[in-house]
């Protein structure tokens, strides 16, 4: 495992949040997430720094959604910590970094049909309001 | 493969809200919980079932239905819309003066919460503020892409000839003084840098509020300081949340498995809140079709008209003449969203963002997988 | 002592509504319930911010140099 284990210090959630993609900040990124140790190709957990139950749960929920995934949970070792720890377990010899990129994505996708879904239902409702 | 029927799926969805417990309160859609079915994640299956119903619309004041999207999804965007959209908000306050009778730790913390109103795409622009420290270069400097300054100076004086008619008994302040109340609508935006060509089009910076009651004052008394707006999120101080609440609940049920008739109806629509249950005549037809019913014709019946208004207080749980023939639930992937904001964004706005915000997260850390990774 | 900014709970705006409030019972005669309605306060926790609210910043305000001068302008008369 080529992830370092040491302990990098929390990156304030506050300076990446903003302007979305075009503020992508690759080195920072790379401090986001690390592997914990005694970790195998198909058993890893995961650190995430700066994020909480909000991305935790979601992406808990999208990976346990995928047929190879044997087990999948989330917590949050300490409330003071800003950190995030993800165990995933796959079958059959299944990468957990292929499950995890899937998780994400199923994600992404899933926000895209919410965004779009809603702005039709505005669209339809001002429309219904106008008329009546 | 074997396809549950639509009763067991509605079955499956349903939360039970019995007198004393709740049951089937958690999710079973994932591979490998029901033998031989496939939950697999399925995007177009997802586009087909899930919608979005619009209930009323007020530019702050949202109220819409998401159904069909698992709780950890939903419950995610209420997360963010609560604590991960940024807004501008006073942090820092310099006081050079102030004779109030408001101390100035309060003062300065009355004027954190007031909410500021500004042109959106000028708010996209500016950046996040650092916190001076001793180890990070280039924090603790306000500039005009991270602070908007405004400021304050409001004295309270005697009115001409107010003194003499405080001496002949008025009490009136509007009457005897000026500048007796300091108003949001005193704060003056004072621009900085590129602000004036960005914020200026659209009014600058301003309270949301005008009206809001920053202090009141005396004759002789005086306020003056200057004030730093910074971006900030609801994580770090709720005055950043841009909504005052934004919150969903499940869709109540409510099923009538025997007929409830006569005066015992009456009394199970007074159970539920206003509108919930309807009461109807009893028909032949009715009486024919439901053995129940049987020479029952010209009674009253409940229906159920509207479950989305219940409060559901269970309170027909407890009364025995209605046991085994109501049970009352929820829906577990119906949410009614009410999004309340304080008036920078508009809730419709707030929602759409908190969605980006999500996407934006998960490509942040899918940036951070690839790097680790290669 | 002086109206809150927010409603401690929810963080509603109330900082503005407080002048309102005594205007419609003042005024116009209104009962308490109908004002907060009135104010379009509809959770418990912004309406117990304007209901169970003493304005003592008024009594307050009466400890100042000006009000001893406006006792001295009282007895010259």
């Amino acid at each position: 495992m080529s992830a370092p284990t040491q302990d990098n210090s929390a990156v304030p959630v506050p300076d990446e949040v903003q302007g979305g993609d075009e503020e992508a900040d690759a080195k920072a990124d790379r401090d986001r997430i690390r592997v914990l140790g005694g970790a195998t190709d198909t058993a890893a957990s995961f650190q995430f720094d700066g994020e909480d139950h909000t991305l935790g749960n979601a992406l808990r929920y999208t990976i346990m959604k995928n047929p190879d995934v044997e087990f999948c949970g989330y917590s949050i070792p300490h409330p003071s910590e800003e950190k995030m720890n993800l165990r995933i377990q796959t079958y059959d010899g299944v990468s957990v970094y292929t499950v995890l990129e899937k998780g994400l994505d199923d994600l992404m996708a899933m926000c895209d049909v919410v965004d779009e879904k809603f702005k039709d239902a505005r669209e339809e409702f001002t429309q219904r309001m106008d008329t009546s | 493969m074997p396809v549950p029927s639509a009763e067991e799926l509605t079955e499956r969805k349903r939360i039970q809200i019995n007198a004393e417990t709740v049951g089937n309160a958690a999710s079973t859609d994932f591979p490998g919980h029901w033998p031989g079915e496939n939950h697999e994640w399925d995007l177009e299956y997802f586009k087909e079932n899930f919608k979005v119903q619009f209930h009323t619309s007020s530019p702050l004041d949202l109220s819409f239905s998401l159904i069909g999207i698992d709780t950890s999804v939903a419950n995610a965007f209420r997360r963010i819309l609560l604590a991960e959209i940024p807004t501008l908000a006073i942090e820092d306050v310099y006081i050079y003066q102030n004779t109030s009778i408001i101390q100035d730790e309060v003062l300065a913390h009355r004027l954190g919460l007031i909410p500021l109103r500004g042109n959106h795409a000028a708010l996209d622009w500016m950046k996040w503020y650092k916190k001076p420290t001793t180890d990070t270069e280039g924090s603790g400097s306000p500039s005009d892409y991270n602070t908007v300054t405004l400021m304050l100076h409001v004295r309270c004086e005697w009115q001409d000839g107010g003194l003499d008619r405080a001496a002949a008994g008025e009490t009136d302040p509007d009457k005897l003084y000026t500048g007796h109340t300091v108003f949001a609508s005193d704060m003056m935006w004072s621009p900085i840098g590129q602000q004036e060509a960005l914020f200026g089009p659209d009014g600058g910076v301003e309270a949301q509020n005008p009206g809001i009651v920053i202090a009141k004052m005396r004759p002789g008394q005086e306020i003056k300081l200057m004030m730093h707006a910074f971006k900030g999120i609801g994580q770090d101080h709720a005055k950043f949340s841009p909504v005052a609440t934004a919150s969903y609940r499940l869709l109540p049920t409510i099923d009538i498995s025997k007929p409830i008739v006569g005066p015992d109806a009456k009394k199970f629509a007074r159970c539920f809140p206003k509108g919930v249950i309807a009461l109807e005549t009893v028909t032949e037809k009715d009486a024919g079709q439901n053995s129940e019913l049987e020479g029952k014709q010209g009674e009253l019946k409940a229906v159920v008209a509207d479950p989305m208004r219940d409060t559901v207080s269970r309170e027909c749980l407890r009364h025995p003449e209605f046991k085994d023939k109501v049970k009352l639930g929820r829906v577990r992937d119906h949410f009614i969203f009410r999004i309340e904001s304080t008036g920078q964004y508009d809730s419709d706005h707030l929602f759409l963002e908190s969605v980006k915000l999500l996407k934006v997260k998960c490509a942040r850390i899918k940036r951070g997988l690839a790097q680790m990774t290669q | 002592m002086i109206i809150p900014i927010r409603c401690f709970s929810c963080g509603k705006v109330t900082g503005d509504l407080w002048d309102r409030y005594l205007s419609y019972i003042d005024r116009q005669d209104m009962n308490d319930e109908d004002a907060i309605n009135a104010l379009d306060l509809n959770r418990y926790c912004c309406r117990r911010m304007i209901l169970t609210h003493v304005d003592l910043i008024e009594k307050l305000l009466k400890y100042n140099a000006s009000e001893r001068e406006q006792q001295r302008a009282m007895r010259q008369k």
